[in-house]
């Protein structure tokens, strides 16, 4: 293209670089939104995997009756496809730092001399091993016991007396989430330290790692086979060695579906901002070429081709991306490493490496300047293929009429309304003069609006599912045992302790689902939470949950042979199981044939199955039915009401009155303890959604201000013509404004209609990415009355630049204008 | 106005050169000129087809300065959008510059109208933001007529010729009517063209600077452009050498205006 023509361009630019400023804006917020949120995805994505793999995961682990030796490691390495062996040991206990609260701690065992090759952890602070008295926290731990390294702390292992040890290090631990997410202490102890804490100086878990020439084993299917091969290889003397085997999903993070899910929420978001800077541009570069229609028909009239200005204005178009994506880039990478940072940090991730990948920078490259200036195309096309007369006759009213005529008998209804002005009515039939402008405006408010809403919709169902957690909880505090005992001693012991009002001890046993003539084999990873699978067995008509039913029922007195499942059970460990289908748990080393009756919501537990007490009872005893079973081994109490910290308190003098009875006490947590984990798994999604939904809602409302704009200079004579017959500058300026409000209205009536639908599609879609189960429904009105006072605020405020504008001109200004 | 004018109008030096020599555009002369052949043009209107020309037949020599009168409606404006490709005929043939004008679309009808015709407008027309020897410099750009570098010196000479060199680099904003009708004859002179269409020139402009524009237009029909000018005002047809009158789209009446004719006046001129 030519200089003149470039130069042309650039005055051009210049008369308008308010509106031009606003478009360059727009866009370059949204590229720096993708941007950021590519560059987050593309780090988190690799460094997720980065510090996993890091710490050089088992594929499996064994879960030995008897201890692990140093001939079973051996014949465990020899065997097809192990490419390492290593026993370890895993002790679930309490921990806390000098007169604090008991928090769940789980350790993991290891012999001082292990090579630490298999599922090993980085040492931060500290050495390995610790002393026989000390213990290496997860670095995470450190802040949420509030202890440092150091400090001595108490630990409780089930049925024995506490023991102080020290904390002699930090290390860190990718495979696990951050404590105060899962409201659970990591820690790393040897051998030497299972004598300190009353245990006998052994290691019962084998861990493998499948795969071939170094590399790991990303089949499941295979590392179940190579575990299997192991399982029967150790058990030489006889089936009943290897109790359970885990195997967790291969080469994947625990949070790994968070992590798809955040990814999927920022670059779908991003790619809604960019479509709306697209019809932005599109828009705006439609309206300037309609405010020049007559210097193009003045151009054709001197021998321009459409091709010649087509490539003049796309010049122009892509020009408008490239400074954008120019600016855009470099913040946007910033912004994608600091998000990458916060949300790592969430994921108690390190990040090594925060460059942007090539595939980053092609695509915002791409994004940036394909996506605009392709969708530039069709109105620059249109306008470049107006022909002479066209420019000629422009009279600012699009020839095919049909809005206009509607928007003109809109105007003269509202006229003859009482408290209606001439003003107002000129406003609506101006609105349908130009159709394809109107769309694109009320589009693009709309699609703003819907993910405005729908975003804040969905932080609301996030926040419902977090609270759905607790509040279909009718109980306060939660205790695991560490072996059943007789529930009637369980309960006698609650009742005796002050602030307990009620509660039922419940029977609750790790499960498995069961394939005829093999070793159990499940997807637990080693923090023992993420992918376990367990069952309980409350009486079917207690008080202490009411789960909402997604589908079929909840138990029943008389069930039998039946089975209610959560929705985690049905699809992660069922393989998608629907009510009536036949399924086989072994429950207590037993394969029991169950039918599925029904499926609840229960977020807040892992895979867990429900049966009644009675039914429970039979399968243990093998008796009938006639009696619910003698023992338990979970404790749910009511307290009587009062805040968090009394609640922790009665927790406290409960387990000790427990210990104190010789019932050793595994776990135990209020339900506050569960409300701050679910908030933790779900705080980086609301926090996602919260900030593009105002991204979005920001691109959207400048969008309007600049399709005003651009409204406003193409009809810049009429407003001198307006001048001219008497129009006030205060007419001129409530002309404008009402346009823009009424522009404003409309995109928030689509808006406010689609998000609905949009809103349970989305949460559902979201809810089962991340947790496998869509979201509650919320509507709530708060989103839409936000986006409501944005709208009209915004479309004041913009119209108003504008309608200002047009009110200054003089007559003669106006009247001058090609 | 009287012949003694006439002549003080056209400058006493010899004309500048502003021929073209590479450019392969029809030799103002022979070729140069403009057929019309029973055309007629309709449009459909919310009351009914319209016929805005009808059977109109004429045709114009290179050299002759023909004004085209009626009165509002007669479809003066019309014919000229027709001889400039803006509109298409409903019927006939229309030849201008040695090309069926009525058979051009697209891209070679506007290549066409850049080298071939130039158009004046009566409100200019020039784009604001380019000033006035960029305005003049952009049909040679959109044409690719001139090396670059020869585009600028072209659009000062012929500037120059219109008397308002001194004008070259300010905006179409700061210049007066007459300054402006002026830039905008030397932009449609830019690619040399052998034939000027335009369309009440003048009817922007006070007399004076009126009468100014049309001495231009005379002293360029005296170099052998074709000149056709619609207009409302009988008053300028003494300027031409030959007046057509169209009166509901029909042409009533076609004479030549000087009493020694077209060609005299261009010899006069010459």
């Amino acid at each position: 293209m030519s200089r003149l023509r470039w130069r042309k361009l650039g005055r051009d630019v210049l008369l308008s670089r308010a509106r031009v400023a606003a478009m360059v804006l727009a866009m370059a917020v949204s590229i720096a939104a993708i941007a950021a949120f590519l560059q987050a995805r593309a780090i988190l994505g690799r460094e997720i995997s980065a510090n996993y793999l890091a710490g050089r995961p088992a594929s499996a682990t064994l879960h030995l009756a008897t201890a692990v030796t140093a001939q079973d490691v051996a014949v465990a390495r020899s065997q097809p496809g192990v490419t390492d062996a290593v026993a370890r040991g895993s002790l679930p206990a309490r921990i806390r730092v000098g007169s604090g609260d008991w928090r769940s701690l789980l350790m993991t065992v290891s012999a001082p001399d292990d090579p630490r090759r298999l599922s090993s952890v980085a040492v931060e602070q500290g050495s390995w091993p610790p002393a026989p008295d000390g213990i290496l926290l997860e670095r995470k731990a450190l802040p949420y016991l509030g202890a440092r390294v150091g400090d001595r702390v108490e630990v409780r292992v089930p049925g024995r007396p506490p023991v102080t040890l020290t904390v002699t290090g930090s290390v860190h631990d990718p495979g696990v989430a951050p404590a105060s997410q899962e409201q659970m202490v990591y820690a790393q102890i040897t051998t030497a330290t299972l004598a300190r804490l009353g245990l006998a100086d052994e290691l019962s878990e084998l861990k493998i790692a499948v795969g071939a020439a170094g590399r790991p084993s990303g089949d499941p299917d295979a590392v179940t086979a190579t575990a299997r091969r192991v399982a029967a290889a150790v058990s030489t003397a006889g089936p009943g060695r290897v109790t359970r085997i885990d195997v967790p999903p291969p080469l994947r993070h625990p949070h790994y579906g968070q992590m798809v899910t955040v990814g999927f929420v920022l670059l779908t978001c991003g790619l809604v901002a960019l479509l709306l800077s697209s019809i932005l541009v599109a828009t705006m570069l439609g309206g300037m070429l309609t405010a020049q229609i007559r210097q193009i028909a003045a151009m054709k009239a001197v021998g321009a081709r459409t091709g010649q200005l087509f490539g003049m204005y796309l010049g122009f178009a892509v020009l408008l991306a490239a400074i954008a994506t120019a600016l855009a880039a470099l913040p946007g990478l910033a912004a994608g490493r600091f998000l990458a940072r916060v949300a790592g940090g969430l994921l108690n991730l390190d990040l090594t490496d925060t460059s942007a990948p090539w595939w980053v920078l092609a695509t915002v490259l791409l994004a940036g300047i394909g996506v605009p200036v392709l969708v530039a195309v069709p109105p620059l096309l249109r306008g470049s293929r107006r022909t002479v007369r066209e420019g000629i006759d422009d009279h600012g009213v699009d020839p095919a009429g049909s809005v206009g005529r509607i928007a003109s008998r809109l105007g003269s209804w509202l006229a003859r309304l009482p408290g209606t002005s001439r003003t107002d009515a000129l406003a609506v039939r101006n609105l349908g003069r130009r159709p394809a402008r109107l769309a694109l405006t009320v589009g693009l408010l709309a699609v703003a609006g819907m993910a405005f809403v729908t975003g804040l919709n969905a932080v609301g169902g996030w926040n419902a599912l977090a609270r759905e957690g607790v509040v279909h909880r009718h109980y306060d505090l939660e205790v695991r045992l560490e072996t059943p005992v007789a529930a009637q001693r369980v309960l006698s012991v609650a009742r005796g302790i002050p602030g307990v009002c009620g509660g039922e001890a419940w029977n609750r046993v790790p499960i498995a689902a069961a394939t005829p003539g093999q070793v159990d084999v499940t997807h637990v990873y080693p923090d023992e939470a993420h992918g376990s699978f367990t069952l309980l067995a409350p009486p079917a008509d207690t008080p202490l949950i009411s789960l909402p039913v997604l589908s079929g029922r909840w138990l029943t007195p008389q069930d039998s042979g039946t089975v209610v499942l959560n929705s985690l059970a049905a699809s992660r460990q069922l393989n998608g199981a629907e009510v009536g289908a036949q399924v086989l748990l072994t429950v207590d080393g037993r394969q029991v044939p169950f039918t599925v009756v029904g499926i609840v919501s229960d977020f807040g537990t892992q895979a867990a199955a429900y049966v009644t007490d009675r039914q429970y009872a039979a399968l243990a005893t093998g008796q009938g039915m006639s009696r619910t079973a003698a023992t338990a081994s979970v404790l749910r109490v009511v307290t009587d009401p009062g805040g968090a910290a009394a609640r922790r308190a009665i927790l406290d003098r409960l387990t000790d009155a427990l210990e104190a009875q010789g019932i050793p006490v595994e776990s135990a947590l209020t339900t506050d303890d569960l409300r701050s984990a679910l908030d933790g798994h779900v705080f980086v999604l609301i926090e996602a959604l919260m900030a593009i939904a105002l991204l979005i809602g920001f691109v959207g409302l400048l969008g309007l201000g600049s399709a005003l704009g651009t409204s406003v200079t193409e009809r810049t004579r009429e407003f001198g013509v307006m001048s001219a017959i008497g129009a006030r500058p205060t007419t001129v300026r409530g002309l404008v404004v009402t346009e823009g409000v009424l522009t404003g209205i409309a995109g928030l009536l689509i808006a406010a209609m689609a998000s609905v639908p949009l809103t349970v599609a989305f949460g559902s879609f979201l809810g089962e990415m991340a947790f496998k189960q869509p979201l509650p429904t919320t509507i709530g009105p708060a989103p839409l009355l936000l986006w409501t006072a944005l709208t009209l605020c915004g479309a004041a405020v913009a119209s108003a630049a504008a309608a200002r504008k047009a009110s200054r001109l003089t007559v003669r200004e106006a009247l001058a204008v090609l | 106005m009287s012949l003694p004018r006439l002549r003080a109008s056209i400058p006493a030096a010899p004309t500048p050169d502003l021929s073209l020599p590479d450019l392969p555009i029809p030799t103002p002369g022979a070729a140069a000129r403009v057929s019309l052949t029973g055309v007629g043009k309709v449009y459909a209107g919310a009351a009914g087809p319209f016929a805005a020309l009808d059977e109109v037949t004429f045709e114009v020599a290179a050299g002759e300065f023909v004004t085209v009168v009626g009165r509002s409606g007669s479809g003066k404006t019309t014919l000229l959008n027709l001889l400039a490709g803006i509109d298409e005929p409903s019927a006939g043939q229309i030849s201008v510059a040695g090309e069926r004008v009525d058979r051009l679309r697209g891209s070679r009808l506007a290549a066409w109208r850049g080298r071939s015709i130039g158009l004046v407008f009566q409100f200019f027309q020039l784009l604001p933001t380019l000033t006035v020897a960029e305005n003049v410099m952009l049909p040679m750009d959109f044409c690719d007529t001139l090396p670059r570098r020869g585009r600028r010196p072209r659009a000062l000479e012929l500037l120059d010729r219109m008397g308002i060199a001194d004008q070259a680099d300010k905006l179409p904003s700061a210049l007066s009517g007459g300054q402006q009708q002026r830039s905008a004859i030397a932009r449609a002179l830019a690619n040399d063209p052998p034939v000027l269409l335009a369309d009440e020139p003048t009817g922007n402009l006070d007399s004076s600077t009126s009468d100014h524009v049309l001495e231009l237009f005379t002293g360029l029909a005296a170099e052998g452009r074709t000149i056709v000018m619609v207009t409302h005002d009988r008053d300028v047809s003494h300027y031409a050498t030959r007046q057509v009158t169209l009166l509901d789209g029909r042409v009533v009446d076609d004479r030549p205006t000087s009493p020694i004719g077209g060609r005299g006046v261009v010899e006069v001129a010459r």
